[in-house]
């Protein structure tokens, strides 16, 4: 057998349509520097149905959340500004630390994907032509 | 194009086709290219004892590609490679096979067309007739080129681990007595991690229970190296019956790929000067020796 590995868990026969999709920021959320200089998102949090008396009354609800991004998180939130595509974000983060393109499209998707889930960024996929 | 070298099979492929996927195994195995958006390109090996009759298995694959599907099916040729090519879902694939004597690998050369590039049969001939074996070397070491390391190891030694991350490759070659270990690494987002200087860094890269037996700086083609040795203390039974092992190392940032670059030997002490040195390049007049 041979010990086959790869530079990721998902490979696909192609990429080319998540590369296209465009990403922008949660028009939500509100932005600010903390004192290092770091990007703080905070992001309203949906009130769930079940909270409401008496529920509410022991379990707390916290209307916003905070999420602190890194430099690395942080330039890559800039570039998700509604214009620029997966692809060319990619290729910015690749120019920005002189990685190859795969280098690069690996570390950017895997934080586009936590940073949808954190509700962040939204993507916007286009359709297939 | 650039030049990959993989457990002696040597290929060039455009710049921008990027190995994805890898075999470590030397006897059976595959690399796989891709360029932005889709592999491209793959390149299996065996090895086999006997020279096989390439004509007559070409025949035999494409009888098996038709009865699996193929579409507009037909011979391919380039000597001395032979295959196969047609229409596999919205894919044009070209499948070649050669088998080089020397290591008595079989090499099946794959190309992946997809529907909105023309298929180039003079591009395959460029990239089939880049295809080489190395042959074995005098003084037992091996070229490996891949993932922006460029280095030469001990062709008995085998490729233990492969770590192919993001800005962090480190390649780890071991004996099969696993005595002697070899590692090639190129790190990069120098920033986010090396917050001391790199002779104090390589010192984090020492094995548990050896001690530093000495450092050195030195300046190669604008290069700041930082170099070390160490060895095991106290010495252990196994190395009353094997010898006592000593570690090597060498690191430093390439000013033109803004990457860290490190090589490391364990080796026996006994044969540390015996042995041909094996050696790291990052770039144009630059390389380390161990």
């Amino acid at each position: 057998m041979s010990d086959t590995k790869q530079l990721e868990n998902d490979s696909p026969t192609s990429w080319k349509q998540m590369l296209q999709a465009v990403m922008t920021h949660n028009i939500a959320a509100d932005t600010h520097l903390n004192q290092e200089g770091r990007l703080v998102i905070t992001i309203k949090n949906r009130k769930p149905g079940y909270l409401i008396p008496p529920i509410s009354w022991v379990v707390h609800f916290s209307p916003t959340r905070q999420i602190t991004l890194d430099k690395i998180g942080t330039d890559i939130w800039k570039w998700c500004d509604g214009k620029n595509t997966v692809e060319a974000i990619v290729d910015n983060f690749k120019d920005a630390h002189k990685l190859t393109f795969h280098e690069a499209r690996a570390s950017v998707v895997d934080y586009l994907k936590k940073l949808i889930q954190r509700g962040v960024v939204a993507v916007i996929i286009q359709e297939k032509t | 194009m650039r030049q990959v070298v993989w457990n002696a099979i040597e290929v060039e492929l455009p710049d921008d086709w990027e190995l994805l996927q890898f075999s470590k195994d030397a006897s059976y195995g595959r690399l796989a290219f891709a360029d932005r958006y889709q592999f491209r390109f793959e390149l299996d090996w065996t090895t086999i004892s006997l020279p096989p009759d390439l004509e007559r298995m070409a025949s035999d694959y494409l009888s098996k590609l038709k009865e699996d599907g193929l579409e507009e099916p037909r011979k391919c040729i380039h000597l001395p490679w032979r295959g196969a090519c047609g229409k596999e879902k919205d894919n044009l694939v070209s499948r070649y096979t050669n088998y080089y004597p020397g290591r008595g690998l079989l090499l099946e050369a794959i190309f992946l067309w997809p529907d909105q590039k023309k298929h180039s049969t003079s591009f395959e001939a460029k990239v089939l007739d880049s295809i080489a074996v190395a042959p074995y070397r005098e003084d037992g070491l091996q070229h490996w080129k891949a993932y922006g390391l460029d280095f030469i190891v001990k062709e008995e030694h085998y490729l233990k681990q492969l770590v192919a991350e993001p800005g962090n490759t480190v390649f780890t070659f071991r004996s099969q007595n696993k005595r002697e270990v070899e590692t090639f690494a190129r790190l990069g987002f120098l920033d986010s991690w090396l917050n001391i200087p790199v002779q104090d860094w390589i010192k984090s890269r020492i094995p548990e229970n050896f001690t530093i037996t000495s450092t050195n700086q030195q300046e190669t083609s604008g290069h700041q190296v930082s170099l070390l040795s160490a060895k095991r203390s106290p010495t252990v039974l196994v190395d009353w019956i094997w010898g006592t092992r000593t570690f090597l190392a060498a690191a430093w940032i390439c000013p033109k790929q803004e990457k860290l670059f490190l090589v490391t030997k364990l080796t026996p002490s006994n044969k540390k000067n015996k042995q041909p040195p094996i050696s790291l390049t990052c770039c144009e007049d630059m390389e380390i020796s161990l």
